[in-house]
């Protein structure tokens, strides 16, 4: 079982940015993202790109036209739709005013599930789709326009 | 907090110090690429078509039409051009 926390990231008045956080870390998914990218001299235009395609996202709107379907045909995992053969970021895309942005890596195989390392991280967002779905149902969360209440001491367990 | 001038709030240093890597012929860049395929795609929508009808009317593959809608892609003036041609419509216009 992993404790998960969702994390406000970026926010303008029509789109908010979230991301999940394991176990108390202290960085979210797409914070550890980041960091493990931003020195990676092969990776620069890549990684530029996600940040920039982000920046474009929170300021206009998490449109459908912005991702590529990578999980299930009942879960809501995506891959952001980047010019790019080597680095896929993940996310959950609710609406288009909410995008939460998991972790990503290096595509080295054809799809995704031939890499343990990236299968893990759409198989995280895959369960915690989940857990979103239930906690709205039981209205421990409330999804409304831009903002995802209740999330403050909310605390998911992780299969 | 910081509140960056699209009065985007960001509540993480981590990607406070990310944005703040970008310079700003990056960002002029990026912003350009995609405006194009912003209007690539606002024309389709006006007639009607799908990314297959231009992959048709190019000749083009869809994986690589795709590729025009895809974040950061960085388009040629020769694929703009030619995409020009295909729809009829203007997609850059220099001002004189």
């Amino acid at each position: 079982m992993k404790e998960v926390t969702l994390k406000t990231l970026e926010q303008t008045d029509n789109v908010s940015l979230y991301s999940i956080c394991f176990d108390g870390n202290a960085l979210s998914e797409y914070e550890s993202f980041v960091q493990k990218f931003k020195d990676d001299a092969t990776l620069n235009n890549d990684y530029k790109n996600i940040l920039l395609a982000l920046e474009k996202i929170v300021a206009v709107g998490a449109f459908e036209r912005f991702f590529r379907p990578e999980g299930k045909m009942n879960d809501r995992v995506t891959a952001l739709s980047i010019d790019s053969r080597k680095l896929r970021l993940y996310c959950l895309r609710i609406s288009d005013q909410i995008l939460i942005v998991g972790n990503g890596g290096v595509k080295a195989t054809r799809t995704y599930q031939q890499s343990e390392e990236l299968s893990g991280y759409v198989m995280d967002l895959q369960q915690f789709d989940k857990l979103l779905k239930e906690a709205q149902k039981d209205g421990s969360i409330t999804i409304e326009k831009n903002v995802i209440t209740g999330i403050e001491s909310k605390v998911f367990q992780l299969s | 907090m910081k509140k960056s001038a699209d009065n985007i709030k960001i509540y993480s240093e981590v990607l406070q110090e990310a944005h703040d890597s970008i310079t700003p012929e990056e960002r002029a860049a990026f912003e350009l690429n995609f405006s194009i395929s912003e209007k690539i795609y606002q024309i389709l929508q006006s007639k009607g078509m799908t990314k297959r009808d231009l992959a048709k009317l190019t000749g083009k593959k869809e994986s690589e039409v795709s590729r025009w809608f895809s974040f950061g892609h960085n388009f040629t003036f020769k694929t703009v051009s030619m995409i020009q041609q295909a729809l009829g419509v203007p997609i850059v216009e220099i001002v004189q």
